[in-house]
């Protein structure tokens, strides 16, 4: 069988676009996103009065003329995986200032946009027989998982064990080990390696599984981030890179020996790294700029056959 | 209150501006005038003219790479540089074959460079001052010597590696403020003390610390050395035509240097802006404009203190024997190479101290000298990603956390290339050069890409950060009109220099004759190239658009690399001593190319037949 993995799309609709397209471009017959669908800033839009809106993208202030510019602006913030809002002056104050108002929009935004994008993702798939597995990760609020599995052609794998084919089953979990954002699905790593035995536990032969585990292994050269300062702003201006992946995923990893890791989380992580003959793969993310990168994989019947990491 | 235009919500990776200052410093330590600097300013005895008009002038084309790299950085962050915007905008296979001959090939010269440099500013200085002076003058008068600094720069840029970026970083720090004062120190000594303390200070010094007969006027005996040489001393300040001429043909001298602002920039915060990209530019400018700013006052400084045309002359009677083909050119007198810093700490008389100075200075190679690999390896490992090198390329050693393997496709190369360097095997130490130029053509490359950006990758760039820099309609002219008037010189200035060479062409040897002919076809294909991105950028223009910034500034870093290129192989005058005349240059280049296709053609034929679509791997998915 023949896979596209890619992860980290994190609200860009070009992103989710181009996975929903993948299958047909590289020629594979499943389709597995690793995590983090759901975006990561609200743009206003704000009603100006008559048919002008302003608009800041990027720290870039526009002022908009007429339901075409909205509407293209609109596309614009989308591809770059925010959300847009059209609003008013009041309306942003009231986010601005109400407590859990903001909470309330960002919900909203999410869920809508999670559900428009099954919605595509049915229309694409439809009776085409390409299967599409989803795992909501860290910065996934718990919610997308029932949008998710109301689509008729998206499964949602959190926590589960299916198989690929007649020879590997898939081991998925969306969460990580702490970061410093205390996102939705993160925990300790004594309780993450529990959460991992205990779905690990489901497959029948795991030495011959894909681990679909969004954080990478720690210290694997997949989970390079810039360090951060107290103050949350990247040392050494950036330079300095240090391991931030999971130290379970990294045990079940040696543990096991699956055929294969995919990973995620750590956008500047992109690569392989192979642990015996477990090869673990992070395609890294560039999904600001709508560039989706993605990993193609061939699995045979007792190993990794061909693979190439893409930039689509 | 000012209107909220954001909102953010609890997400991973959203983090704080980081330091400009801290981007600026490992800006500055690629430029480094301490190494790279000195280095190529020792090389500039031939030409007169000025070298601090040479310095301003080179740096001013440079703050348009700034903006060229600034720009594709916060356009597309995270792409891995050149190699991935290249391939993106230009295609996968310019992509791979500029960026792994600029980014892999051609650091294999560079660490017999890096070696050169620590044996001449701090193994033969730290060994005299430690009381060794034979040892000093072996390390930089025996081939071996020069061997043992080449395998010393493996060594510790293997140690750096292991010890990962995150101590690395460190080290880079500590080094600069450490480099700094140690530099701050030479300017007091400069600044307080005069030209015949000087001459006193260095007669003095140099029988004591290299074990040279004493009784002897260095001062003198080497400027007769330089002049005898041919050194040819400028002046600073002369700005005449004829100055200025020269002055001008020492700037692809100065791309030794100062050409590196970009190295490593790929910093790009999320839900960011136009914030970053001036934190982006400014940290790559003003490395040039504080580096420029140094040379100057160390310029003047040397030419107050030690005498402008001590300086020249000293690098003439240094090289002029070291390059030597005829046997006319006697010894130099000092036998070491000349070391502004050294010849500064003279100006002490407490050993101590000179040892301090010496020391602290060497951190600029120290901290430095970690560069030489690490682009290497990444590209290594992009390239392996990519499948088009075998997977066991990026091996990491579970013991070290090393990238064992690329290392290895870096050292034993390197090892290979510092013998033939050390031992000046069939004149390798001329190629120096070769070390920028092939580089330049990688920026040249990531140059192209930048311009046409806008265009070709229009979702991209129009989503970017970038996309408000656009230029008003008589600027946008203006510079396509200057573009148009320099593609038009460079064509002439080809097909005149070329018109040299061909008027000899049939006293050369078979190989040049083959030079000079694969030249013509690259000056052909370079004129419509030229030809091309006048018509490209030209044909926006005349249907009404205003040039983006990033295609503006492209214009004229694309005008400058080209000029550089163009004198750099043609080279009439064998200023610059990489071109035609020089086999040794260019038939090493020309493998470096050749290998670099053989491995493009050679995997991309292999993994098809494995059933991998390589071409597939920078092309965007199309959405239906």
């Amino acid at each position: 069988m023949k896979l596209f993995f890619a992860t980290d799309v994190h609200g860009s609709e070009i992103c989710w676009k181009k996975f929903i397209s993948a299958a047909k471009f590289y020629e594979v017959d499943t389709l597995i996103l690793g995590g983090d669908m759901t975006g990561k800033a609200i743009i206003p839009i704000i009603a100006q009065g008559g048919d002008k809106y302003k608009v800041t993208l990027l720290e870039q202030e526009s002022i908009l003329e007429g339901k075409e510019a909205v509407d293209k602006m609109v596309a614009t913030i989308q591809n770059r995986g925010y959300y847009p809002y059209v609003t008013n002056p009041d309306e942003v104050n009231e986010i601005s200032t109400i407590p859990g108002r903001q909470d309330a929009l960002f919900f909203e935004q999410v869920m809508a946009t999670v559900a428009r994008w099954m919605d595509y993702a049915d229309a694409k798939l439809a009776g085409t027989g390409i299967r599409c597995l989803v795992c909501p990760g860290n910065d996934d609020v718990f919610e997308i998982d029932a949008a998710i599995a109301a689509s008729k052609s998206v499964r949602s794998v959190e926590g589960q064990v299916i198989q690929l084919d007649e020879h590997h089953e898939m081991v998925s979990s969306g969460w990580t080990n702490p970061t410093p954002w205390d996102t939705h699905r993160e925990e300790p790593e004594e309780a993450l390696l529990s959460r991992l035995e205990v779905v690990i536990a489901q497959a029948k032969n795991p030495a011959n599984a894909v681990f679909n585990l969004h954080a990478p292994p720690y210290g694997s050269g997949l989970d390079e981030a810039p360090e951060l300062t107290k103050d949350m702003r990247p040392a050494y201006a950036g330079r300095s890179l240090v391991p931030v992946g999971s130290k379970s995923v990294l045990a079940v990893i040696e543990k096991y020996n699956p055929l294969l890791g995919l990973h995620g989380h750590i956008h500047e992580g992109k690569g392989t790294r192979k642990f015996k003959k477990t090869l673990c793969i992070n395609p890294g993310s560039m999904y600001e700029q709508g560039v989706l990168h993605g990993a193609v994989v061939e699995l045979k019947p007792q190993k990794v056959g061909n693979y190439v990491l893409t930039t689509g | 209150m000012s209107e909220v235009n954001l909102f953010v919500r609890k997400a991973s990776g959203l983090v704080r501006a980081w330091s400009v200052f801290d981007a600026f410093i490992y800006a500055t330590f690629s430029i480094n005038l301490i190494t790279l600097g000195l280095f190529i300013f020792s090389y500039c005895w031939y030409f007169g003219g000025s070298l601090g008009t040479a310095v301003v002038v080179g740096g001013v084309f440079t703050i348009f790479e700034v903006i060229v790299y600034a720009s594709l950085i916060s356009a597309m962050p995270r792409a891995g540089g050149d190699y991935v915007w290249q391939s993106r905008i230009l295609g996968r296979g310019i992509g791979f074959l500029l960026s792994v001959t600029g980014w892999w090939f051609i650091l294999w010269l560079w660490v017999p460079l890096y070696g050169q440099i620590l044996t001449y500013e701090f193994l033969t200085p730290m060994a005299a001052l430690l009381g060794a002076p034979e040892a000093a003058l072996w390390l930089t008068g025996d081939s071996w010597g020069l061997f043992v600094g080449m395998l010393l720069v493996c060594t510790i840029v293997f140690i750096y590696i292991a010890i990962g970026m995150k101590w690395y970083a460190r080290v880079q720090k500590a080094s600069f403020y450490m480099g700094v004062l140690g530099l701050l120190i030479v300017f007091g000594l400069l600044l307080f003390n005069d030209k015949d303390t000087f001459i006193i200070a260095l007669n003095a010094n140099l029988p004591v610390v290299y074990g040279l007969p004493a009784g002897v006027d260095y001062y003198t005996e080497t400027m007769a050395a330089g002049q005898a040489a041919g050194g040819v001393v400028g002046s600073l300040s002369d700005f005449s035509m004829m100055g200025l001429i020269a002055s001008i043909a020492m700037v692809p001298m100065m791309t030794f240097f100062n050409l590196w602002p970009n190295w490593g920039s790929t910093l790009y915060g999320e839900v960011r802006g136009a914030n970053d990209y001036k934190r982006n530019f400014w940290g790559m400018a003003a490395a040039i404009i504080v580096t420029a700013g140094l040379a100057l006052v160390l310029f003047t400084l040397i030419n107050k203190t030690m005498g402008w045309d001590f300086f020249i002359n000293s690098n003439a009677a240094f090289w002029g024997y070291a390059f030597d083909t005829t046997g006319t050119v006697a010894a130099p007198p000092i036998p070491v190479w000349p070391y502004p810093i050294q010849f500064a700490s003279f100006l002490t008389s407490s050993r101590a101290l000179q040892l301090v100075i010496i020391f602290l200075v060497g951190m600029w190679w120290f901290g430095w000298s970690g560069t030489v690999f690490l682009s290497s390896t990444r590209v290594i490992f992009a390239a392996a990603l990519d499948r088009m090198l075998p997977e066991w390329v990026s091996k990491i050693d579970s013991r070290t956390r090393t990238p064992i393997n690329a290392l290895l496709l870096m050292v034993i190369p390197s090892i290979i290339i510092s013998i033939l360097y050390a031992w000046d095997v069939v004149s390798f130490k001329s190629i120096v050069l070769d070390a920028t130029l092939v580089i330049a053509v990688t920026f040249f490359g990531t140059t192209l890409a930048g311009i046409v950006l806008p265009w070709k990758q229009k979702e991209i760039f129009d989503g970017s950060p970038i996309a408000r820099y656009i230029m008003p309609t008589w600027l946008s002219w203006l510079v396509t009109l200057l573009f148009v008037a320099a593609s038009g010189y460079l064509i002439w200035l080809m097909a005149n220099l070329g018109g040299q060479v061909f008027a000899v062409f049939g006293e050369q040897t078979l190989l040049t004759k083959a030079i000079i002919a694969l030249l013509a076809v690259l000056s052909v294909g370079n004129a419509a190239l030229l030809v091309y991105v006048v018509w490209y950028v030209g044909s926006k223009v005349l249907a009404g658009a205003k040039l983006p910034l990033i295609t503006l500034a492209g214009l004229v870093f694309f005008a400058f690399l080209d000029w550089l290129l163009v004198v750099w192989f043609w080279d009439p005058s064998f200023y610059y001593g990489i071109g035609w005349q020089n086999s040794t240059s260019m038939v090493f280049m020309i493998i470096m190319y050749a290998l670099a296709a053989a491995i493009y053609f050679g995997f991309s034929s292999y993994r098809k037949r494995q059933g991998i679509d390589v071409d597939k791997v920078y092309k965007e998915i199309p959405v239906e």
